[in-house]
């Protein structure tokens, strides 16, 4: 085991292979408060890569409804139980790690889902966390919650996909960070099923090898973003470049939401895998339950969320989001608009701070016809 | 230097538990007809005149991932050749018929491995490096896959339907992984390999194999055309050695998580 560095966790700590950030790491943002679940992401990922034979209920793109909704079925609550107990001292994480807590003879702590675990991939849709209350409907405010948490390979800095491949079968690119499965290579061990904490990484039985998200890299690789990002009708995605910790760059919309502001954190950073999707968690669930799912900050990060109309660099920032195709590596806040710039420092996208509103008169005198101006 | 001291603890390791498996089998010589070693039947009642070598297995756990408690306690072998051919026959006990695969599904298997070259200076542990070995590989889901046809979709759910597959892809046979074809001429895969994590399939293979399983467990034989180019000591009036692994597919048994022999000597007259 080497000692590396965890941003995520505030500490040193052990993984199989030594420290090695790609030259650029694929990053995301998912705003769990402007989820509706439509699941359109999962559609257009499962038409894009997981149509064929083998993949019927492989979901590289899943939205589950928490607190119930899990797929595979309980990935979190088994993950969760098998760690034990997860302790932070202020913002430093002093419980253990998948990789510090490995059982003797494996590589990670894990487990292998049972294949009836991935039959059901919107189990606990839209249920709510508990009864509401009686009379509390009148009241206009009960206890009841719920959110959809969107959920995708997290292209970690530290895989446990890859650390757990006997075969070195998995590899993360050093050109964008995404973690890859060799199909020539896999010989179907699913040694990195067992080993993800967040169980994206799927066996296939018609080729008998494990597959996984692999960021859309063909659209990366021309400057876009992936499919579930393009194709969120809620526009709750912004996917981009995210600086190392230590070269922080304030006018990259990822840095400036995840490094500066604090605003969007990793999922289960006490796995100790470093994910590189980043949540704004929803601002209406109890802070325990976010606390143990996002981390110690989750307080300071929805107070941020709260109060965006104050900060118009980061309102900027989240105007992005869902608005241009392309990947945005510069922004910058103007008097009234937010935009957006491409890696040749090109201006792909213009978003103002308010939607424009247009009144048409009522009666369309040129074509005789009258007009409603609600939608 | 970390990696030179690991070879030399494998091949203390291979020194310690050889000694427990260096009782020489001899692979007599007799004289059949090459169909015996093309049809591959291990019922067959020349197998029964054939010494045979109960040999104990281990719990693989030299390296990660492992097993901690062996699931298979041992191996039952025999032997014998034409000057052409080899045959092996291996026996194991297995109440359970494990030939499909699925993500909580692992087949059953066996596998015979051979040095390229010495054997008292090659790691049992898959070779290392600078000193192949040669892996002879059976598994129960390939026989299946030879016998009935490929083991598809419909074979492991079959009230499974799926409106449509026009825009899938096989991405792991279309790039000709060796695991993913559906085409098979023997349930017997020929691997080269040279350390842990580094078994590489071998096109134009000199192996056949087929199982069959009964009431206690499996029975596979291999059948092996000579090439001493391929295994140079694996010749008539020559010593080699043979090691075994066993993986039982009803305790998840897959990959390193196997039941094994170092080598055990055999003499080929």
């Amino acid at each position: 085991m080497s000692k590396v560095n965890n941003w995520q966790i505030n500490r040193e700590m052990e993984y199989p292979y030594e420290e090695n950030r790609p030259n650029k790491q694929v990053a995301y943002i998912f705003d769990t408060n402007k989820c509706i679940a439509c699941q359109t992401c999962s559609v257009a990922c499962k038409t894009t890569w997981t149509s064929g034979k083998g993949q019927e209920e492989m979901f590289w793109n899943n939205v589950e409804t928490k607190p119930y909704g899990s797929y595979p079925i309980a990935w979190d609550l088994k993950i969760l139980e098998l760690l034990g107990e997860q302790k932070w001292n202020k913002d430093q994480y002093v419980g253990k790690t998948i990789y510090e807590a490995t059982p003797m003879g494996e590589r990670v702590l894990g487990f292998l889902p049972e294949s009836e675990d991935y039959i059901s991939p919107n189990i606990g849709e839209d249920e709510i966390s508990s009864i509401v209350e009686k009379g509390a409907f009148f009241k206009n405010v009960h206890s009841a919650w719920m959110f959809y948490l969107a959920r995708i390979c997290n292209h970690c800095t530290y895989p446990a996909c890859l650390a757990a491949c006997p075969r070195k079968a998995i590899y993360k690119r050093d050109e964008d960070g995404v973690v890859l499965i060799d199909q020539t290579r896999c010989r179907g061990y699913k040694e990195c099923v067992r080993a993800c904490p967040y169980k994206k990484t799927f066996y296939n039985i018609v080729t008998r090898t494990s597959e996984k998200c692999i960021a859309c890299y063909p659209l990366l690789e021309r400057g876009e973003q992936p499919r579930c990002v393009q194709t969120c009708i809620g526009k709750i995605r912004l996917q981009g470049w995210l600086s190392k910790p230590d070269s922080i760059d304030e006018d990259n919309p990822i840095d400036y939401i995840v490094y500066v502001k604090k605003v969007a954190l990793p999922l289960y950073p006490q796995f100790g895998l470093e994910p590189n999707v980043y949540y704004i968690p929803p601002i209406h669930v109890p802070e325990k339950f976010l606390k143990q799912m996002f981390g110690p900050n989750v307080k300071q990060a929805i107070e941020t969320y709260r109060k965006v109309h104050e900060d118009k660099k980061l309102l900027a920032a989240f105007l992005l989001f869902g608005n241009t195709p392309e990947i945005i590596t510069k922004f910058k806040a103007e008097e009234n608009e937010a935009v957006g710039y491409n890696n040749k420092g090109e201006e792909i996208v213009r978003v103002p701070y308010t939607e424009p509103f247009f009144q048409r008169p009522f009666f369309d005198k040129e074509r005789e016809v009258y007009r409603l101006n609600t939608l | 230097m970390k990696l030179k001291l690991f070879y030399k603890f494998l091949i203390l390791m291979f020194v310690v538990v050889n000694g427990l498996y260096s009782k020489e089998y001899i692979i007599k010589k007799i004289s059949m007809d090459n169909s015996f070693f093309l049809n591959l039947d291990p019922n067959h009642s020349q197998w029964n005149k054939i010494n045979a070598k109960k040999i104990e297995l281990m719990p693989q756990n030299i390296t990660t991932p492992s097993l901690q408690k062996r699931t298979v306690p041992y191996v039952v072998f025999k032997s014998f050749h034409n000057g052409e051919y080899i045959a092996f026959l291996l026996e194991w006990l297995d109440p359970t018929k494990n030939d499909f695969v699925d993500t909580d599904r692992a087949s059953d298997a066996c596998a015979i491995q051979f040095p390229r070259g010495d054997f008292n200076s090659t790691s049992p542990f898959m070779g290392h490096e600078g000193s192949a070995v040669v892996i002879f590989h059976w598994k129960a889901v390939w026989n299946r896959d030879v016998e009935k046809g490929f083991v598809d979709l419909e074979q492991i759910y079959p009230n499974v339907f799926t409106e449509t597959y026009m825009f899938g892809k096989n991405i792991a046979k279309e790039a000709r992984n060796p695991l993913s074809q559906d085409k098979r001429e023997t349930p017997a895969e020929q691997l080269t390999a040279m350390g842990f994590g580094t078994s590489t399939h071998s096109e134009n293979p000199e192996i056949r194999a087929w199982g069959i399983k009964t009431e206690k467990g499996w029975k596979v034989m291999f059948s092996y055309k000579i090439d001493t180019e391929l295994l140079p000591n694996l010749k008539p009036n020559s010593k080699t050695g043979i090691g075994f692994a066993i993986w039982g597919g009803n305790n998840g048994d897959i990959g390193a998580r196997k039941n094994y022999t170092p080598w055990n000597e055999i003499k080929i007259e």
